[in-house]
């Protein structure tokens, strides 16, 4: 349904992006991950037709970004970083405008805002001007412009930010309706990673406009090594450094009584690790993998693990 | 099209309810035409002598006698004539300050107060084509304009109508040169201002910056062509279709500019 190859942006004499490349299947949600302004913003705008690619290609929903323009803007909807309503208008007159500009028929359009607005909890205040909202309730209009038109695919950017806790999970239930229901494709840009966990089958992570990671959140914690937490009865320091000696054992530590130690390649390593010890004497306790957080990954990344 | 008038319906509503905007428009045209009648009617009830002394003296002593006598198509000693001339080149151009200045105000507030207030990235991730949203912005600017320009005629022609004078046409809008004045030069001044507003967009990033500069490129164009039109009526009945047949021209060149500035990326990033 979307598909970035090398996509890559250039603001002047600076490089906002460079070469970007994912695909992301009918019915999944895709994740963006990174700091502000690492290019997430500037992606989702080269897939929305809002700024041309300076190299790359793209497609989404059958149509390419640069030469069917008008065809791809009819089949998405967009939530941008700011949900930039026009306040002088009341939640009912502004979707039916939007309905109007996606050549809804009017009973249609009516109907559509009617259910986004029940379904977002705003239904009563929709004769209220946009200008006396609070910030969640604009956010919250911005939500329902973007699935007005039933759009095949959505690029949402922090679209639970400003919500309270129950609109949030409201908003999560209904994007992951859209996705396993309607089969809807959905660009998630998030800070939130624990809603980036439970929502994306894939991520990409973003660093300075470079693609620095793509994956399912289990291999994306698989790449960053996962810390072992190893309990010995004889806990000898020979012990500790012939561990260390194995390779695929990384900053191994041995803090009361317990060894810590981190592989990326625990399958291998850590029968190795057994059978080493086993064949010191090494009197094992137990062997176990301290649970990695998506956090972890992200902060790995950000922060440079891959140079 | 469709999209295009769907755009400038909503801008207009916008526009209605928003007092800043509003208040000129009603307010600027009212104050025109008050002034307009208060001084049509002021110079008719002094004689005529003096008012063609006066109100002729003040283009015609301007340009030598030898010249005048070939340039000035009126027979300068049917002094009704030259006050009935004199007085309707002043007034008409009068009411082209109106388009002008409130096109100015609406224009700076559609194209660059939009995008000031993010609210213009939604819709240009719309189905929606750079030359619609143009001209949806361009009639945004300019059919409120030149509907308060039009009502502060109609209180105008009113007041004449009310207390007619033998210098002035008593019905104006059944003048040949006030109908051309409302129904095109009147709008095409509207565009004019709303064409530059338009290229200024794409250079500023505030409302406040692109008000300012609007009225200093705008204003000076208006004080430099309303004098000389007043002297063109003296030399020619056919000063009016001069007039717009110029404007025409600039308007086409400008909006031709203006729509080529005019697209997504410059919008969405606030600079050429």
């Amino acid at each position: 349904m979307i598909e970035a190859k090398g996509l890559a942006k250039r603001f002047g004499n600076r490089e906002a992006l460079h070469s970007i490349s994912f695909e992301v299947e009918e019915g999944e949600i895709y994740g963006l991950l990174g700091r502000n302004g690492a290019g997430k913003t500037t992606t989702v705008r080269i897939l929305a037709c809002l700024l041309r690619p300076s190299a790359g290609e793209g497609r989404v929903a059958g149509y390419d970004i640069v030469r069917d323009a008008p065809e791809v803007r009819a089949r998405i909807g967009i939530l941008t970083e700011v949900p930039g309503l026009y306040e002088r208008l009341n939640a009912w007159e502004y979707l039916d405008f939007f309905g109007d500009v996606y050549a809804l028929p009017r009973a249609e359009r009516h109907a559509r805002a009617e259910e986004l607005l029940r379904m977002l909890g705003i239904w009563e205040v929709r004769g209220m001007r946009l200008r006396g909202y609070s910030k969640g309730m604009k956010q919250k209009v911005a939500i329902a412009r973007a699935l007005l038109h039933r759009p095949r695919v959505v690029f949402f950017d922090e679209p639970t930010a400003a919500l309270d806790p129950e609109s949030a999970k409201t908003v999560r239930d209904y994007l992951q309706y859209l996705a396993d229901e309607q089969r809807v494709t959905v660009v998630l840009c998030t800070h939130n990673l624990a809603e980036a966990e439970r929502l994306c089958r894939r991520l990409s992570i973003v660093r300075g406009g470079r693609q620095v990671a793509e994956g399912t959140p289990a291999e994306l914690k698989a790449t960053i090594g996962q810390r072992m937490i190893l309990r010995l009865r004889n806990n000898r320091p020979e012990l500790v450094q012939m561990l260390a000696a194995i390779d695929g054992v990384d900053e191994i530590e041995a803090v009361d009584g317990r060894v810590y130690f981190k592989t990326g390649y625990p399958e291998r390593v850590n029968p190795q690790v057994v059978a080493r010890l086993v064949a010191q004497g090494g009197e094992i306790v137990s062997l176990e993998a301290e649970d990695v957080q998506l956090e972890d990954v992200y902060l790995a990344f950000v922060r440079g693990l891959e140079s | 099209m469709r999209m295009a008038v769907v755009v400038t319906k909503r801008e207009i509503t916008e526009v209605l309810r928003d007092f800043n905007l509003l208040f000129p428009m009603l307010a600027l045209p009212t104050l025109i035409a008050f002034i307009a009648g208060i001084a049509v009617l002021g110079s008719s009830r002094g004689p005529v002598n003096f008012m063609a002394e006066m109100v002729g003296g003040v283009a015609l002593n301007q340009i030598p006698e030898s010249q005048l006598r070939i340039l000035v198509y009126l027979d300068l000693r049917d002094q009704d004539a030259v006050i009935r001339v004199v007085l309707k080149a002043l007034m008409i151009p009068l009411f082209w300050v109106t388009p002008v200045a409130l096109t100015s105000t609406v224009a700076a507030d559609s194209f660059v107060g939009e995008k000031e207030r993010n609210t213009i990235e939604p819709l240009l991730a719309a189905p929606i084509s750079d030359g619609q949203l143009f001209l949806a912005k361009l009639a945004t600017a300019v059919v409120p304009a030149v509907l308060g320009t039009w009502v502060g005629m109609l209180i105008f022609g009113c007041l004449i109508f009310n207390a007619p004078t033998q210098y002035f046409p008593r019905t104006i809008l059944l003048d040949p040169d006030w109908q051309l004045s409302a129904f095109v030069i009147v709008p095409l001044m509207a565009i004019l201002a709303a064409a530059i507003a338009a290229l200024i967009s794409t250079r500023v990033a505030t409302y406040r910056s692109a008000y300012q500069l609007n009225g200093l490129v705008v204003l000076p164009i208006i004080l430099m062509l309303v004098p000389q039109t007043v002297v063109l009526f003296l030399f020619t009945p056919r000063a009016l279709l001069y007039v717009g047949a110029f404007f025409f021209l600039v308007d086409a060149a400008l909006v031709w500019l203006a729509m080529r500035l005019f697209d997504r990326e410059r919008i969405l990033r606030g600079k050429v």
